[in-house]
């Protein structure tokens, strides 16, 4: 192991799960209404000042297949939906075994 | 160890043993050999904090019995499952992370108090976490047989005495209960007033209240990801089947992982109610070296002449287990499930050569061996997108095998560098000179000998990097005419019969 502990040796500590601030500026793409949109990249390289981990941001986008970049209420939306119950599933016919 | 796999020239600034994996070389084993990490639900246990267990039964007297033996649409305590099926799979231990929900457990405690010796509530005794598993806790507090200075607290659960705290009785003693239960397992008491200061007899009585946490969403999964960080083991499931969602946040977290060196897999499932279409593309959708989908299942008697289907996340646990154990030159192909007694494929049942372009784990039966894994691919059907962890992939990395060969020979080098550049005697660490990276070459390669001998690695060599001198502090390795050795799994006999 190193002498120094390198940056990140443990998994980031979240901020508290409060709203989460604007996402960086960037290279990002931009969207119809005008509003910059990052990349899954971008927004996971914030993540901790996002108060999220990374595979949040990568669970997040892969609920929304397709989508390359997001707005910054566009994530915002996506993440109050990542912490949201999903709804129940319908009965399974295989419930049970036999 | 590696302290990190890096994409990029110079290394990090900070001291450390960096590994680079390119297309041009192979690949490793992961750490906790045997441990499966597990994160689901259950109705007892602490929440949101990993916890070791050394068998499947640990787990269930921690975290509570499951909900329901077999799969679940909604389940609401499946811990002791996930470590039930992964045993099946070969997984000799665990770490175990509770999810929450966005609306919290409550803990069941004896809703009248505990009262002193004049019937004033003198305080509270409460479960030790929140969850349906307390409301099966019986609690008494009596004096002890024989004994004139000891009073004990007796938890049952059943029949069965889960915890008994003796504490010394007299003045003090409530102060004394309070004390004694600090950390105790099942039931802790909580002192709001001093009364008489002596308690009263409590005849057995149950405790009340206790509900599951519910509502649990996918950032459940993603904190508990987080607890199990500096926990030694191979192969993370959860009981979660949200593919899109927990799956690619388990994708991700993984290659985390092994970015910081500490190289690890996951297994994620869906059950075969879910359209054989939607389990291809979600399992093409979790694409990676790391993580093995899992689209079929198997039936398995449970002891009492009823069989469950072990389908969905209970599959991808029993993948998980067999995952777990994979050391350098062993692969997930032909691997039985011992006690397995059927196939569980869904209508219509995959096809297996789609199952192997999309990545899709499946079992099939075998002669010799009953119920086997099938192809020992994971889902790397796309070596042309590397992960955060790597330059460049060959192929070669869409076998488990490569994958634990390749994290082992790194592994073993980090760990044998590891005990030079921190030999207690710092005179004795190698110097950046030609000498000394002779010494830690000499020591890499005595490593990669054993993978040679072993027939792990066809050939392989630790050189100095001709492309990167050696500068300051920092000095750079390579292997030349490494290849990774694969076992003979495809095996094509022709039968060229003469006319008789």
């Amino acid at each position: 192991m190193t002498e120094t502990p390198a940056t990140g040796d443990t998994a980031p500590a979240p901020a508290p799960a409060a709203a989460p601030p604007p996402p960086p500026p960037g290279p990002a793409q931009q969207a119809s209404a005008g509003e910059p949109a990052y990349t899954m990249a971008e927004i996971q390289a914030e993540a901790q000042a996002l108060g999220i981990y990374p595979w949040d941001v990568a669970g997040i986008f892969g609920r929304h297949p397709g989508v390359e970049a997001m707005t910054e209420a566009e994530f915002r939306a996506a993440l109050e939906e990542w912490r949201s119950p999903p709804p129940e599933p319908a009965p399974d016919p295989n419930e049970g075994g036999f | 160890m590696v302290d990190r796999l890096i994409t990029s020239y110079p290394p990090p600034t900070a001291p450390g043993i960096y590994g680079i994996i390119s297309a041009a070389g192979p690949s490793v084993g992961p750490s906790g050999l045997g441990v499966v990490a597990i994160v689901g639900k259950s109705s007892f246990g602490p929440v949101g904090t990993a916890v070791q267990c050394g068998s499947p039964s640990a787990v269930q007297t921690i975290f509570g019995d499951p909900s329901a033996v077999g799969r679940e649409v909604a389940p609401v305590s499946t811990l002791a499952n996930l470590a039930r099926e992964a045993a099946i799979g070969g997984a000799i231990g665990f770490v175990a992370v509770r999810v929450s929900g966005t609306t919290p457990g409550t803990t069941a405690k004896i809703t009248a108090g505990i009262m002193d010796s004049a019937s004033t509530v003198v305080g509270q005794l409460a479960a030790a976490s929140p969850g349906v598993f307390g409301n099966q806790l019986y609690c008494k507090i009596q004096t002890v047989l024989g004994s004139s200075t000891q009073k004990e607290l007796v938890v049952t659960k059943g029949a069965t005495v889960v915890q008994d705290t003796r504490f010394t009785s007299g003045a003090g003693e409530i102060d004394n209960l309070a004390a004694a239960t600090v950390g105790a397992p099942y039931a802790i008491f909580t002192k709001s007033a001093s009364g008489s200061g002596t308690l009263g007899a409590l005849a057995s009585t149950q405790m009340q209240g206790g509900a599951d946490p519910s509502g649990t969403s996918p950032t459940d999964y993603s904190n508990a990801f987080a607890a199990l960080s500096t926990w030694p083991w191979a192969t993370l499931v959860t009981d979660s089947e949200d593919i899109a969602g927990v799956g690619n946040a388990v994708k991700s977290y993984v290659d985390t992982e092994t970015l910081w060196g500490r190289f690890r897999t996951a297994c994620v499932g869906e059950p075969t109610s879910v359209g054989v279409s939607t389990r291809y593309a979600n399992a093409a959708l979790l694409n990676s070296a790391l993580v093995r989908y899992q689209g079929t299942g198997f039936t398995y008697p449970n002891g009492d002449g009823t069989y469950r289907n072990d389908e969905g996340y209970l599959a991808a646990a029993t993948d998980a287990g067999i995952m777990s154990t994979l050391t350098p030159g062993t692969s997930m192909t032909w691997r039985a499930i011992p006690g397995a007694t059927a196939l569980v494929t869904g209508t219509p049942p995959y096809d297996e050569p789609t199952a192997i372009v999309n990545g899709m784990g499946y079992y099939k039966y075998s002669a010799t061996l009953g119920i086997r894994t099938g192809a020992g691919i994971s889902t790397l059907v796309n070596p042309a997108t590397p992960p955060v962890w790597a330059i460049a992939l060959n192929p070669g990395w869409k076998y488990l095998e490569h994958v634990a060969t390749a994290f082992g020979l790194i592994g073993d080098i980090g760990d044998t560098w590891e005990s030079m550049v921190a030999n207690p005697d710092p005179v004795l660490r190698p110097p950046n000179t030609p000498a000394g990276r002779a010494a830690l070459i000499a020591a890499a390669n005595r490593s990669a000998k054993q993978y040679v001998d072993n027939s792990w690695i066809q050939s392989g060599d630790v050189i100095v990097d001709p492309a990167h001198p050696s500068t300051s502090n920092t000095a750079y390795f390579t292997f030349e005419n490494l290849v990774v050795a694969l076992r003979a799994e495809r095996l094509v006999l022709a039968l060229p019969f003469g006319t008789p």
